[in-house]
């Protein structure tokens, strides 16, 4: 039994502990592959976190930490996994601009820097997404699963253990929710 | 967030309801949910709005795209992962052949080596999601794989790969892009139409299988070396972009945008993909071909600006465009020759920017309409795109599904609110939102086969003046006759089209037709939908409607029960067929039970009230008003005929066609109560309505134009009148040939009765004996016959036929025998019976009539009515008759003075002559001549103005009359010369009645005495 998949059972049966080695395992998995790929962009780039996360699976299974059945397990995780790296890849190139820019910015920094607008979206996103856990959390997985984790619906639908029908419901509402924070 | 959890909670349900009802419902469902919190209600429209502004836009779907941190590398990325000989499904990959935003296309062949034939394999990007895909994958590959057409690639496969890559095995085809291949060869504007009319071909062949391209472009049209065009991808985006999602959400996919050059309005705002999205599609690919450019001049070249030009932005004309090319020419292979300029002014620019609307109502309706303006360039002959009869009742079919649609917020207005049943109605709404679309499906297929039957016209007329000139009889038999084959596989567009077929043959009151058509929808609806459907019923009740006209009695009303009985079952209480079927009811009972017909119309026009459809209502007090006055209650029949006509007034243009119907009834109505002016002034609208709207030769113009005629005559514009009459004839003859059974002999017994009392005796009655003849022949035992058979009595007795006379008095009253003696239609008879005994000489039998019948001696107060004077002066003549003078002066002169005092004397002085005349012979007959002369005098002066004064026998009896009071005055001079022009007039014509020839002779007799 791979080692992921152990703490799988682990984190059911409420052991201290094991969700916090299963991200950081993740973590570590998704977060090469995705710097990796995004070093090697040769332009502008769409971080397909989607593709990664699979990568990532494969990758785990091949070398034994992950039961290929544990796949429903995986993208889970790999949600909230992949939203961290994400928004702390994100967070870390605004620090990196704003120290870069700070002489020329004199007034309204919250002026969107053209440059940033990616990296401001995903962290108005990350915030956005904290408020609606607190109104209806399945909403903001939905959202972690499809934004950050890139799935689609049938896997996140596999990862919820919902029907794909409520995924699609679930994203709708969400979408119109966050889109009345972010853009009012 | 403003909202709390548990507030979420409600609201969140709420909306996943409307999210399954369409968006044009969503509002009326809103307001009906009464008692919802105010506030959470507003937050509701507020997401239901925001949704809709942001339903297909690409918010949240990716994530942003970043851009490279300062020293990235640059090694190159999406290297293509397959390389020739890879296994894909069943093919096996060969060589690249294109990319594109959907993914990358192979030339391929099966990997068994069953068929040796290359096919294009289209490799969908892993975006697509598979298992989706699969599903829709197998609902479309068949209908997609079925469209065969020597223009149209075939699809012969789609599925997914063991590996989940998602696969599209099209028909392989070598060719050239149409753009490219038109300016390579430096094609003229001719050419190119001719290959942009192949591709009409096979966008319409696709319509009528139901299959929408949804992404015609250049791209995927190609031209084979042999010049045969090839489309590429049919059907295609709908199989990628499942409920018709915008083009906006296909073109996102994987974050390449695709081209929205060729894109409809409705595909970037979201709204329904038609076939005339297509036709906007095709517009500027024609538009492009012609002109080498795109219909729009951007400010900005972004994808923003062109949406906002698709949206609002009107299209250069295409000829503007050349002539602008040509002041500074282009360099290079895309210049465009000079000629072309000329071309395209005019008509071309008409066609291509007609199918560039952008409400796709207002572009052709079909592609076949816009390959027929194409071709009628190319021949010459000037664009038609003109509506006709049966376009309108197309137009009427569509409108009836806006109508249903659009009832559809009534329905949750009505119904209880609150949550539940708010759930609930989301889930009525649903199935209507669902039959709407089956019914789109249907329209769309019934709308191109009427296409088709003005294409196979036009190409079955090798003389384009011939195929203009057919008439809209010769395309519904075309249309009858494809029905079979152009619909065997669709039956139930074939039962709309049906349907549409015997409702045209039934507005140009072809009946036998359309009863056959309707037969055999009723049966099809048995086959489709079993006995109980409820389109059986309705098919029943049109086929009901057509029976009204004919002999078939039993048969309509064992249509009736059944009908009855499937709407019963149904619980059909307020629906529209149950109105119509109240009518049919309400008109089948009108002659025997005329309260149980009364009923049934009121419960008609109720539920009609109630579904506020106020052009049934109107049709419906229509009926009532010819029910009461079928059952002699005027009085009934002018309120609810005013009724209807003052609603109609308030509901045109849309009443235009009720108009012709409705005024001839009132018109009808008012003359029988003695409104004159008023009656005269609905006639003259209904008839110029008719022929305005209708057209010279249609039934209402001839019906209309005989009831203004006869009315015109009865109230003394006798002249006008004969001649309307005249022109009526003619035109009836001219619209249904001689031999038509119904609006023919109509006009002509009519017609005929008026040219007898004109004293054109003997044409008057060969008239009114050609009607009666084919009268007889059609309905030979209808009591209605017998009112004719009076007519040609009538004229016998003038032509001193009167055995043959008597003949046809005695099949009158045989006809007349089932109905009670209270009939009206016996009164009437009674009064040409009299007529007939008093000239044949049997003065003591008319006196017995006029008694059995109960004729009035009197004029009831009120005002006047023609029916009414004719009786009473029929009786002072009877009186006169039989010896009793005093009598008959007496009641002539009652007649006499009440028309006198009357405000509409002018319409009665025919009558005013003719008791003016009983009167003088009655005078004259008591001694009393010097009264009786100016009397004689003003008889003799009105009907010389009324009458034919070279033919008339009555005036030839005035002047006779006159004659005798000169010679009781002792002034023989006048009488002889008053005797000879009375002597003229007879001797027009060979055989006169006795009682014109007998007081000629005694007059003679007479003054040879005198001498």
């Amino acid at each position: 039994m791979g080692q992921l998949t152990r703490l799988f059972e682990a984190a059911r049966n409420g052991q201290s502990g094991a969700v916090d080695q299963i991200v950081a395992l993740t973590y570590r998995e998704l977060s090469d592959l995705a710097h990796q790929r995004l070093r090697r962009a040769p332009k502008i780039t769409l971080l397909d976190t989607g593709v990664l996360v699979n990568e990532c699976y494969l990758r785990l299974v091949k070398v034994g930490d992950l039961d290929v059945d544990d796949r429903a397990h995986f993208l889970g995780y790999a949600g909230r996994v992949m939203r961290s790296i994400v928004v702390d890849f994100a967070r870390e190139r605004l620090a990196q601009r704003r120290g870069a820019n700070a002489p020329h910015i004199t007034v309204g920094t919250d002026i969107p820097d053209p440059a940033a607008a990616a990296e401001e979206e995903v962290v108005r996103v990350d915030e956005a997404l904290q408020e609606l856990a607190r109104l209806d959390p399945r909403l903001a997985q939905v959202v972690e699963l499809k934004y950050f984790g890139g799935l689609k619906s049938e896997e996140i639908a596999a990862a919820l253990g919902i029907a794909e029908r409520s995924v699609r419901r679930d994203w709708q509402k969400a979408r119109v929710l966050l889109h009345g924070e972010l853009k009012p | 967030m403003r909202i709390n959890a548990e507030q979420w909670l409600v609201l969140s349900r709420l909306f996943d309801a409307a999210m399954e009802l369409p968006l044009e419902s969503r509002e009326s469902w809103l307001d009906s949910l009464g008692p919802l919190d105010a506030h959470l209600k507003d937050e509701l429209r507020g997401l239901l709005e925001r949704h809709a502004r942001i339903e297909t836009s690409d918010f949240l779907e990716t994530l942003p795209k970043f851009r490279p941190a300062e020293g990235a590398a640059t090694d190159a990325v999406e290297s293509a992962a397959l390389s020739a000989g890879t296994i894909v499904g069943p093919y096996v990959i060969e060589q690249e052949i294109g990319r594109g935003g959907m993914g990358v296309v192979w030339r391929a062949r099966r990997a068994d080596g069953l068929v040796k034939r290359p096919v294009a394999l289209k490799l969908l990007r892993a975006e697509f999601s598979s298992s989706e895909l699969l599903a829709r994958f197998a609902r479309e590959r068949d209908i997609l794989g079925a469209l065969e057409h020597p223009n149209i690639a075939r699809l012969y496969d789609a599925g997914v790969a063991a590996n989940g890559q998602p696969f599209l095995a099209l028909q392989y085809v070598e060719g050239t892009p149409l753009g490219d291949y038109c300016e390579a060869k430096r094609l003229s504007v001719d050419q190119r139409l001719a290959l942009f009319r192949q591709v009409l071909g096979a966008v319409q062949y696709a319509h009528n299988h139901l299959v929408i391209h949804r992404d015609l472009k250049p791209s995927n049209m190609l031209v084979t070396s042999a010049g045969q065009v090839q489309l590429l991808d049919f059907g295609i985006a709908k199989l990628l972009s499942p409920d018709g999602a915008s083009l906006q959400a296909l073109t996102e996919i994987g974050g390449r945008a695709l081209t929205l050059d060729y894109a409809a309005p409705e595909q970037i705002t979201g709204a329904a993909i038609t076939t005339a999205t297509d036709v906007y599609s095709l517009g500027v690919v024609l538009y492009e071909l012609l002109t080498g450019r795109r219909p729009y001049r951007l400010t900005r070249d972004s994808r923003g600006a062109l949406e906002d030009a698709i949206l609002s932005a009107e299209p250069c004309r295409p000829s503007e465009v050349v002539f602008e090319e040509n002041q500074a020419p282009r360099t290079g292979a895309g210049a465009i020759p000079r000629p072309r300029l000329r071309v395209l002014r005019g008509d071309l620019d008409t066609v291509v920017l007609k199918a560039l609307k952008k409400a796709p109502s207002e572009r052709y309706r079909t592609v076949d309409a816009f390959a027929a303006d194409i071709d009628n360039h190319l021949a010459g002959r000037p664009v038609l795109a003109r509506a006709d009869t049966v376009w309108y009742r197309t137009r009427k079919f569509l409108g009836r599904n806006a109508v249903l649609a659009a009832s559809m917020g009534a329905v949750f207005v009505a119904l209880a609110a609150g949550l539940a049943a708010a759930l609930w109605q989301a889930d009525r709404a649903r199935e209507h939102a669902h039959r709407a679309e089956t019914q789109a499906r249907i329209a769309t297929a019934v709308e191109s086969f009427v296409a088709n039957i003005f294409h196979a016209n036009s190409i079955q007329q090798a003389d384009p003046i011939k195929a203009q000139q057919t008439t809209a009889r010769d395309l519904l038999d075309l249309g009858a006759k494809q029905i079979e084959r152009d619909l065997a596989d669709a039956p139930e567009a074939r039962l709309r089209a049906l349907k549409m077929l015997a409702d045209t043959y039934t507005e140009l009151r072809m009946t036998e037709k359309a009863v056959a058509l309707n037969h055999e929808r009723v049966s099809l609806a048995r086959t489709l939908y079993g006995v109980d459907g409820v389109e059986v019923a309705y098919s029943l009740i049109d086929l009901s409607d057509n029976l009204q006209t004919s002999k078939a009695v039993s048969e309509r009303a064992s249509v009736l029960r059944e009908a009855t009985r499937i709407l019963d079952l149904h619980h059909e209480s307020l629906s529209n067929a149950r109105g119509r079927l109240l009518r049919q009811l309400a008109q089948m009972n009108g002659d025997r039970e005329p309260a149980r017909s009364l009923e049934y119309i009121d419960q008609a026009i109720a539920l009609y009230r109630a579904r506020r459809e106020p052009m049934e209502v109107v049709r419906s007090l229509m009926a009532k008003g010819y029910i009461q006055d079928r059952a002699e209650n005027l009085r009934g029949a002018l309120v609810a005929l005013s009724e209807a006509a003052e609603l109609c007034d308030g509901l045109q243009p849309a009443c235009a066609s009720e108009v012709p119907q409705l005024f001839s009834y009132l018109g009808d109505v008012r003359q029988e109560v003695g409104e004159i002016p008023g009656a005269e002034a609905a006639y003259r609208r209904a008839f110029g309505s008719a022929l305005a709207h209708a057209g010279p030769d249609h039934a209402d113009t001839i019906q209309t134009e005989f009831r203004l005629g006869a009315m015109l005559f009865d109230t003394s514009r006798t002249a006008e009148g004969i001649q309307t009459l005249r022109s009526a004839l003619e035109r009836a003859i001219r619209a249904k040939g001689a031999d038509d059974s119904f609006h023919v002999p109509n006009v002509r017994i009519v017609f005929g009765y008026r040219l007898m009392q004109m004293g054109i005796l003997e044409e008057g009655h060969a008239v009114a004996h050609d009607a009666v003849s084919i009268y007889r022949k059609y309905r030979p035992n209808n009591a209605s016959l017998a009112a004719w058979l009076d007519i040609e009595m009538y004229g016998l007795d003038n032509l001193a036929r009167h055995s043959e006379a008597d003949e046809r008095l005695k099949e009158a009253a045989s006809l007349l025998a089932p109905l009670a003696r209270t009939d009206p239609m016996w009164t009437d008879h009674a009064r040409f019976g009299v007529e007939h005994l008093l000239a044949a000489g049997r003065a003591a039998e008319a006196a017995d009539l006029v008694s059995q019948a109960g004729l009035k001696s009197n004029l009831d107060p009120g005002p006047l009515t023609r029916i009414e004077l004719r009786e009473v002066l029929l009786v002072a003549e009877c009186a006169r008759a039989n010896g009793q003078a005093e009598n008959a002066a007496t009641i002539a002169r009652r007649v006499r003075e009440a028309i006198q005092r009357d405000s509409a004397r002018q319409y009665y002085s025919v009558y005013e002559a003719k008791a003016a005349l009983i009167e003088a012979k009655a005078l004259v007959a008591l001694r009393r001549a010097p009264e009786a002369l100016p009397l004689a005098q003003a008889a003799v002066a009105g009907l010389t103005s009324l009458y034919d004064r070279k033919f008339s026998p009555v005036l030839s009896d005035a002047q006779i009359a006159l004659a005798n009071c000169y010679l009781a005055l002792g002034q023989p001079k006048q009488a002889t010369s008053l005797l000879a022009s009375a002597a003229a007039i007879q001797a027009t014509h060979r055989d006169l009645g006795e009682q014109y020839t007998r007081p000629l002779r005694n007059l003679h007799t007479q003054l040879n005495a005198r001498k």
